[in-house]
């Protein structure tokens, strides 16, 4: 019982991405604004580095999100933080962005692949 | 053991799929992203544009499935996360709300004029915030978006499903270590005699 109220008020999707990325997702309807708690960031070259990890944590230790949603090159930025990341909930997903298509070598479940069959 | 493996190797191929549709459509949404911000201009399409009352509109649920074919994981569960919208998420309430109205059998006024305000709510279209009259192309770029996303929670659930596979085959993998080891055993001691 313990399990599903963990998981049950779940159901906002976050997005860490340059702005056409965060313009797309938000016109599919993820956006959400309470207050001054967002559920989006929009990186650009200004954004520092602070901000990025201080969003990181701030959106892994909410209990509203179910799902954060990173660009791939973004998630390089703070590449320790995400793959020290070891919680079921909220999922982290590496998206590719306009300027840096998906990169499979970069795939966390594909690089699993790779280590089991000893590659 | 070979089966789990085959099952394995099929998701990963389903995940590659996936990854590619994913690709076409944000490529797609992207482009015509760019074409709209060209006929509208580029200040009309930024992140200042965006409502401060947003309110999330596509929302995930989280639910869990139990899978029959699992042999012994160490998680029977596997969590399946599945797109919904606000309008389906207040439709439920608002059905949990009349049931108990039923069984109760007596109406209350209050919880009426809710569901009535909540009918009455018109949901906020994230293409309004930039105008009333968009361009086409904006239009199309929301419908890539959506589908990427769509494709986004598939994957999700793909990966869940793979790293579940690879803790059973992980399983069998050490059962069959152990179950060799034994037949070794048995045989040095057999030869021995």
């Amino acid at each position: 019982m313990n399990a599903i109220s963990t998981y049950k008020d779940r159901n906002f999707i976050a997005v860490i991405g340059d702005e056409d990325s965060v313009t797309g997702l938000l016109l599919a309807g993820v956006g959400h604004v309470d207050g001054a708690n967002k559920n989006f960031l929009v990186v650009d070259s200004k954004t520092p580095l602070s901000k990025i990890e201080e969003t990181f944590i701030e959106f892994t230790k909410r209990k509203d999100i179910a799902i954060i949603l990173i660009n791939q090159h973004i998630a390089e930025y703070i590449r320790q933080l995400v793959d020290d990341y070891d919680q079921a909930f909220p999922t982290i997903l590496e998206i590719p962005s306009k300027d840096h298509p998906y990169d499979p070598e970069k795939d966390s479940v594909l690089k699993r692949v790779q280590h089991l069959f000893g590659e | 053991m070979d089966q789990i493996l085959l099952e394995y190797l099929s998701l990963i191929s389903a995940l590659q799929e996936q990854w590619k549709q994913i690709s076409t459509n944000l490529g797609g949404g992207f482009f015509q992203l760019a074409h709209a911000k060209y006929t509208m201009g580029p200040h009309r399409l930024n992140q200042n544009q965006y409502d401060g009352r947003m309110q999330a509109t596509t929302r995930v649920l989280i639910s869990q499935k139990k899978d029959t074919n699992m042999l012994n994981t160490p998680n029977e569960f596997i969590c399946q996360y599945t797109l919904t919208s606000l309008e389906e998420i207040s439709d439920n309430n608002e059905d949990n709300d009349s049931s108990s109205l039923r069984r109760r059998g007596i109406k209350n006024p209050e919880n009426d004029s809710t569901k009535k305000r909540s009918q009455g709510r018109i949901i906020d279209d994230p293409l309004r915030w930039f105008g009333i009259l968009v361009p086409s192309s904006l239009r199309e770029s929301q419908r890539h978006f959506k589908q990427s996303l769509s494709g986004m929670i598939n994957i999700i659930n793909l990966r869940n499903e793979i790293i579940n596979k690879e803790a059973e085959y992980q399983m069998l993998k050490k059962e069959k270590e152990k179950f060799m080891e034994e037949n070794r055993m048995k045989h040095a001691n057999s030869a021995e005699n």
